[in-house]
């Protein structure tokens, strides 16, 4: 009868590893040394590898410290014999058998190698099909931002104008409040911060779509091709990174400039960076692109977004050859992570988390410039006009600088100038200016319940209106009717006594490119120094002037003035 | 393995990330990130930012985009 036999697995460790163990075993022996419930064979590689915790036990069993000090010796040998630590010689082993083994049993398809996502990168960071690729899914990005959020946008505007401005009126009779006090609220308040958070429904989707692009794995691809093109004009690689950081707020992206070794580099790029258009121009060119460009809105807004790309590659051209030549060019590496499909549940928290700083600031920064500029309207007090209060006579006298522009009002020019505080408020300003006395008081409240009746029956509708425009990007579906355009919001239909589309189109550009705003302008300061934060405000604005100068007398001359 | 892996890191100024480690060693990210802990907690290799440098030093480091995004790099210890 044979008896099953077992046969117990040794990895060999190598020559001089396997004569040191046998030494050390033998080294047992000779000390009189009883390893007790370990292995010995085990114990001594374990030794020789200087293992904290099985020295501390062996030092506390008779004879321990003799056999520690002989292991000791023969592990100093082993080191000074190949080089390493006993530790990493014996892992080297291990980590090469264990190699070996998976190579002889697993056998990997050589199709595997060229994964899915090889393939999507070699069409999305073509040499040459990359960089339309990248334009082509921004300008359907724009396309549906506004084409989309346009009925919800609606439904916001007439949310706010009607049953808040209602609300806070019914309030405020109640109380008896005076009837300045209607005004500062309803006017100011409701007007201007109001006016900022009719957008909140467009950005919702902005930010949607590109925490969809950043998880998905895309972002990463969108750096690498513009890094080809920036090169192509002389610029660094690295710079788009925080240039895409630019897209939502340029003040981190300023601060994530510090991962850029060079000086130069970081100066350079923190110069370019406000030129990208951050969300809070996004009110701006929604307001202005649905008020004059109508179905080519979105068009309007990815040119804008394409245009700031531009321009900042061009004045990098230019810093680069002026002040800011290069030093040393170094590498510039990136890790390609593989595509995944976007957890919604993280898309909607990154969604959620950029919009509320949007709607805080509203709360805070354009709630605060929303009271200074009503005080500012309506300052001396009992004045008839706006253009004879203290804003109206200050805009009045910077006026003729945008004349050129084709917008020389005291009302733009006021607007812009607030909207160094942030560029949303140049919206909010707007909205006060010329909305004063005409919508809210143009629209007869109703009953509490057919407000809410309203409000409800007017989502509903958004909702049916979104669908449908989303549904209709598919080939062949097609469920709007030709005739319907979304509504203006008040502020758009003001403005179209004003502006005209080349105006509009000046307008746009200008506040695309000028002086970045306060809290840009401090995180540049904080970085590089208040010379570079002025070089920044002084040469945005001339750009933007200029600019703005070319297209509207251009257009002119083209006759589309 | 070990030695293969330290040798990959010869003229690599900015580093090596994690997935182009594996690439070379042509093994699953997860099998070749022991042997690096391993080799950075033995001192062989430091942790380094997305850019090749030094930049895992940065106090901002728990709230780095970047670096999240991109992921740290490992380079041979000075």
């Amino acid at each position: 009868m044979n008896t099953p036999s077992r046969t117990f697995f040794r990895l060999d460790y190598g020559g001089k590893l396997e004569r040191a163990i046998a030494r050390l075993m033998a080294g047992f022996d000779e000390n009189d040394f009883d390893a007790g419930r370990y292995p010995r064979r085990w114990l001594a590689i374990k030794l020789l590898e200087a293992d904290a915790d099985i020295l501390s036990r062996v030092q506390e069993m008779p004879n321990g410290a003799q056999v520690i000090a002989l292991a000791g010796q023969n592990a100093e040998y082993l080191k000074s014999m190949l080089g390493d630590e006993v530790d990493l010689l014996t892992a080297d082993r291990r980590y090469g058998y264990i190699n070996g083994v998976v190579r002889q049993a697993l056998q990997r398809p050589l199709i595997d190698r060229i994964t899915l996502t090889d393939r999507i990168d070699d069409i999305v960071t073509h040499k040459w099909l990359g960089l339309p690729f990248f334009f082509a899914i921004m300008y359907v990005i724009f396309r549906l931002v506004i084409d989309v959020s346009a009925p919800f946008l609606d439904w916001t505007d007439m949310v706010i104008n009607g049953p808040v401005a209602h609300l806070f009126s019914f309030l405020l009779d109640l109380a008896a409040a005076p009837a300045w006090m209607h005004f500062l609220v309803v006017e100011g308040i409701v007007a201007g911060v109001g006016g900022v958070l009719v957008f909140v429904p467009g950005l919702l989707i902005l930010y949607f779509f590109l925490a969809l692009l950043e998880d998905s794995g895309y972002m990463s691809r969108a750096a690498f091709v513009m890094d080809r093109f920036m090169r192509i004009v002389g610029l660094h690689g690295k710079s788009f990174i925080p240039m895409i950081l630019g897209f939502g707020c340029a003040v981190p992206a300023i601060y994530a400039t510090r991962t850029i070794a060079s000086r130069r580099d970081r100066i350079l790029t923190a110069l370019l960076v406000p030129l990208m258009s951050c969300s809070a121009r996004l009110p701006v060119y929604v307001v202005f692109g649905l008020a004059f460009f109508g179905a080519r809105a979105g068009t309007v807004i990815w040119a804008m977004y394409a245009l700031g790309i531009l321009v900042a590659m061009l004045a990098g051209m230019v810093f680069t050859r002026t002040i800011l030549k290069p030093d040393v060019s170094s590498a510039f590496v990136l890790e390609l992570p593989p595509y995944r499909q976007p957890a919604l549940k993280s898309v909607l928290i990154h969604m959620w988390e950029n919009t509320r700083e949007f709607v805080r600031k509203a709360g805070t920064t354009i709630l605060f410039a929303s009271l200074v500029m009503w005080l500012l309207l309506n300052l001396p007090w009992g004045v008839d006009h706006q253009r004879d209060s203290y804003f109206g006579k200050v805009s009045g006298m910077i006026a003729p600088a945008f004349a050129p522009l084709g917008f020389g009002n005291w009302q733009t020019s006021g607007a812009l100038v607030t909207g160094f505080m942030a560029k949303e408020i140049v919206v909010s300003t707007m909205s006060q200016v010329y909305l004063r006395g005409e919508e809210v008081q143009s629209t007869a409240p109703l009953s509490f319940g057919a407000e809410v009746l309203n409000m409800g029956g007017g989502f509903v509708t958004a909702a049916i209106d979104s669908g449908r425009i989303l549904l209709s990007i598919l080939p062949g579906v097609d469920l709007v009717p030709a005739d319907q355009a979304p509504d203006d919001t008040a502020l758009s239909l003001a403005l179209q006594t004003q502006f005209t589309p080349l105006s509009a189109l000046s307008m746009l550009v200008f506040v695309l490119l000028y002086v970045p705003c306060a809290a840009t302008l401090g995180a540049i300061k904080h970085e590089f120094g208040t010379s570079w934060a002025l070089t920044s405000a002084v040469y945005q604005t001339a750009v933007a002037w200029l600019a703005a100068f070319l297209i509207f007398q251009g257009g002119r001359l083209l006759g589309f003035g | 393995m070990l030695n293969q892996l330290v040798g990959l890191f010869e003229n690599r100024e900015n580093g090596l990330s994690l997935s182009e480690i594996a690439r070379a060693m042509q093994a699953q990210p997860s099998a070749v990130l022991a042997m690096i802990e391993l080799l950075v907690q033995k001192g062989k290799l430091i942790e380094v930012g997305p850019d090749g440098k030094c930049c895992t030093t940065c106090g901002l480091q728990s709230d780095c985009n970047l670096l999240a995004a991109r992921g740290k790099r490992y380079r041979i210890a000075p």
